[in-house]
């Protein structure tokens, strides 16, 4: 009997076991989003308004709108039938499971993602965005974030590139949208931008791009291909970014919470962790957050998490940052738009880092002139000087020199210079900058050279100078034909400081650079662009002032000395 | 090595050929509206005094940065039988700034010469042309710049298939030399015509 009764305990005991195995235990987050799921649905029943909580809305339509991206590989793929797979689809059908609404898609992209939930066109974001302060002033970013990314530069996988300075003057691809072109610029990148990630995955495979960046996520499904992996590889990454959920900031206190609510459900229970083994994903974060969420303290009494479990978003705070002409920038914004009905952006210059980074394009603008005008005129003085001067060898050489210098594209040239300069020395802006002053001064002094040489040779011919032959009749004929060549060395003079922006195609990080550059996503880059113009006419037509004053001080001086 | 320069040559002259399209291109619209600003200015006093100061702007013009300027004025899906056709657009419209400036001084002389009935003098204009044209030819290479395929970029896309620098300095090599005994062959006619005019 008593035997009988430990027999009859034992199995209680294990069914009772049993019994707690299948029935789960209740998170106490679950618990806070089953509340809230109430109270919504009950005020649902009363009826919804333009003012109800998002999350009444949605459980009045019945439908959960989910804002995602079409074409970013295990993240979120729009088919030809045009259903979404993915992990944040996934997710997005989760949620509408839990709300017992059906699950809406909405096509995003990264520029109207953010627009698109303020108008009220989705109810919730999913779309591999970064929690950073300045879209979190926007939009509210749900936490925990359900992943993170770093941003990476792939190149080909033999290329010797592992930090900024070995892509220093190099281009590199990005998709539109992107917040790294500051980093680029900084770091004197040049980039080029593509509408989707699709292009820019087709620019590298056409060799049309060294160089593309994405968030290192972008590429996990490609990197687990074994013919992809054995010819690109991620170079170096940066910026380390968690992605959060998204819901607007009006009328969402009660959706915001119970979304926040779910995602610790979501974490602390596995599912994350399971759409993202189903759909092949680095699991390293989604780990470091079971974890997390698994442990007590991180949750209080009513299951809303500990602010100091969470991340924090990403500060870019550096782009709000204004500079010190802000105020005359916001001011001349306001006149364009009060006087002649137009509206302008000047944001480029409203910025700390972004006018810095303009000031720094001017001052190698400038630099690039000065340095363009000394070398065109040592080239060409140089040059003439040898051709007149010296030795039926030394003219000869000279002359060809000259000639190649004469009939060579400046690009062509300038890219020769650099491909020298590049396999010489470690490139930087400032090897650019020289080689590029060398090409230049080169293409332009070898024209000039030949002008003044052709000036000697008619000055030879027409009249026999008193003492030629001597060092100082040859010195003196060679000052008089630079006089009589004066028009066309100043029209060289000219057209180096012309050709000069051509430096930016070897990566010189000058003001048309940095402009191209800073404005590749803006919508409004027409004014910057009528700024640039009127700056380098400005500057052009300055030297033409200055050159022809001192042309004409030259041939007073020439003629005052006879 | 040689390998490398017999699959370079074709795309050399591809890319060539390009720049010769962009060249002719600019020297049409050039001509259109050049020669009759040139025209309006020997014509008209008022016209002559509005437009110097605008061939004047024109001269003064960075080529290269107008370039950048057109290309933000032109619709980024410019496309011809969908191939992207904004750079080249571009590039035209940025050459023919330039050559328009020089067309339009040069047409103005030949008006003048031609008003002395000076028609040797005056028709100095087509060797002058055929020279902007070499001009225009050897800078619209600042197309690679904007992603256009002319001959400069197919250089550029060769060399950055070589490894060492030896093989890329060869290769600029056999460019620059096909630049030279193409523009030298152009200096060749424009002088042989200048001697004819001449005599």
């Amino acid at each position: 009997m008593p035997r009988l009764l430990i027999v009859i305990c034992l199995v209680l005991l294990a069914g009772h076991r049993l019994a707690r195995a299948d029935t789960p235990v209740e998170s106490p987050a679950l618990a806070a989003a089953t509340r809230l799921l109430d109270q919504a649905k009950a005020e649902s029943a009363a009826g919804c308004t333009d003012r109800s909580d998002v999350l009444v809305r949605v459980l009045c339509t019945k439908q959960l709108r989910v804002g995602l991206r079409t074409y970013y590989p295990g993240f979120s793929v729009r088919d030809e039938q045009g259903a979404f797979s993915g992990f944040e689809p996934d997710i997005g059908r989760r949620i509408a499971a839990f709300l017992g609404v059906s699950f809406v898609p909405v096509v995003v992209n990264p520029k109207d993602r953010i627009p698109i939930l303020v108008g009220n066109q989705a109810d919730l974001v999913i779309a591999t965005m970064g929690d950073t302060t300045q879209r979190s002033a926007a939009v509210r970013f749900i936490r925990p974030h359900y992943y993170a990314s770093q941003t990476a530069i792939v190149g080909h996988a033999s290329s010797p590139v592992s930090d900024w300075a070995d892509i220093a003057g190099r281009t590199v691809c990005l998709p539109l949208g992107s917040n790294s072109n500051i980093e680029f610029v900084r770091h004197h990148v040049r980039i080029m931008t593509f509408d989707s990630p699709e292009q820019l995955m087709d620019a590298l495979r056409f060799d049309e791009c060294a160089f593309i960046v994405q968030d290192d996520t972008f590429f996990a499904r490609s990197l687990a291909e074994p013919a992809w992996a054995a010819h690109y590889a991620i170079k170096f990454r940066f910026a380390p970014l968690p992605w959060g959920m998204a819901v607007t900031r009006e009328n969402t206190t009660q959706f915001a919470a119970l979304l926040d609510d779910l995602s610790v459900v979501y974490h602390a229970d596995g599912t994350l962790l399971d759409l993202a083994k189903a759909h092949r994903l680095d699991l390293a974060f989604l780990l470091g957050e079971q974890a997390k969420w698994h442990d007590p303290t991180c949750l209080d009494v009513n299951g809303t998490p500990q602010e100091r479990c969470l991340l924090p978003s990403v500060s870019d705070s550096e782009a709000t940052d204004l500079s010190i002409v802000a105020p005359y920038v916001s001011s001349l914004e306001q006149a364009a738009t009060s006087w002649f009905g137009i509206t302008i952006d000047l944001s480029l210059f409203r910025n700390r880092t972004t006018f810095g980074l303009v000031l720094e394009g001017i001052l190698f603008t400038l630099s690039l002139v000065l340095g363009t005008q000394l070398s065109t005129a040592f080239f060409a003085l140089g040059f003439s000087r040898l051709m007149t001067g010296g030795g039926d060898k030394v003219r000869r050489a000279v002359g060809l020199f000259t000639a190649v210098g004469q009939v060579t594209p400046l690009p062509l040239l300038l890219f020769f210079v650099y491909v020298i300069a590049g396999g010489l020395l470690h490139y930087s802006a400032r090897v650019a900058w020289v080689a590029a002053v060398f090409a230049i001064g080169l293409y332009n002094g070898s024209n000039a050279a030949r002008a003044i040489d052709e000036a000697h040779r008619t000055l030879l011919h027409r009249e026999t100078t008193p003492g030629s032959g001597t060092v100082e009749g040859n010195t003196r004929s060679f000052f008089r034909a630079v006089s009589l060549a004066s028009v066309q060395l100043v029209a060289f003079l000219i057209n180096a400081a012309k050709g000069s922006p051509a430096a930016g195609m070897i990566g010189v990080p000058d003001f048309l650079n940095v402009v191209t550059d800073l404005t590749a996503s803006s919508a409004d880059r027409m004014t910057v662009y009528l700024i640039l113009l009127v700056f380098y006419v400005g500057m052009v037509s300055l030297l033409i002032v200055l050159l022809t004053m001192l042309r004409r001080l030259l041939a007073r001086q020439m003629l005052g000395n006879g | 090595m040689l390998q490398v320069i017999t699959q370079f040559i074709p795309a050399l002259l591809l890319g060539f050929l390009v720049n010769l399209e962009i060249g002719v291109a600019a020297v049409m619209i050039a001509l259109s509206i050049g020669v009759p600003l040139a025209w309006a200015r020997r014509r008209m006093r008022l016209a002559n005094r509005l437009i110097r100061p605008c061939i004047g702007l024109m001269q003064a013009l960075p080529t290269y940065v107008v370039m950048f300027f057109m290309l933000t004025l032109l619709p980024k899906d410019l496309s011809i039988i969908k191939l992207p056709f904004a750079g080249i657009v571009a590039v035209v419209l940025a050459q023919s700034l330039y050559l328009t400036a020089y067309v339009s001084e040069d047409a103005y002389e030949a008006f003048g010469h031609l008003a002395r009935n000076d028609r040797e003098r005056a028709l100095l204009f087509l060797p002058n042309l055929l020279r902007g044209f070499v001009v225009v030819v050897m800078s619209s290479g600042f197309g690679a710049a904007v992603g256009v395929s002319e001959a400069v970029s197919a250089t550029l896309r060769q060399a950055q298939r070589l490894p060492s620098l030896h093989d890329r300095i060869l290769l600029f090599g056999v460019a620059i030399a096909f630049f030279a005994v193409v523009v030298g062959l152009l200096n060749m006619v424009i002088r042989h015509f200048i001697a004819r005019l001449n005599r």
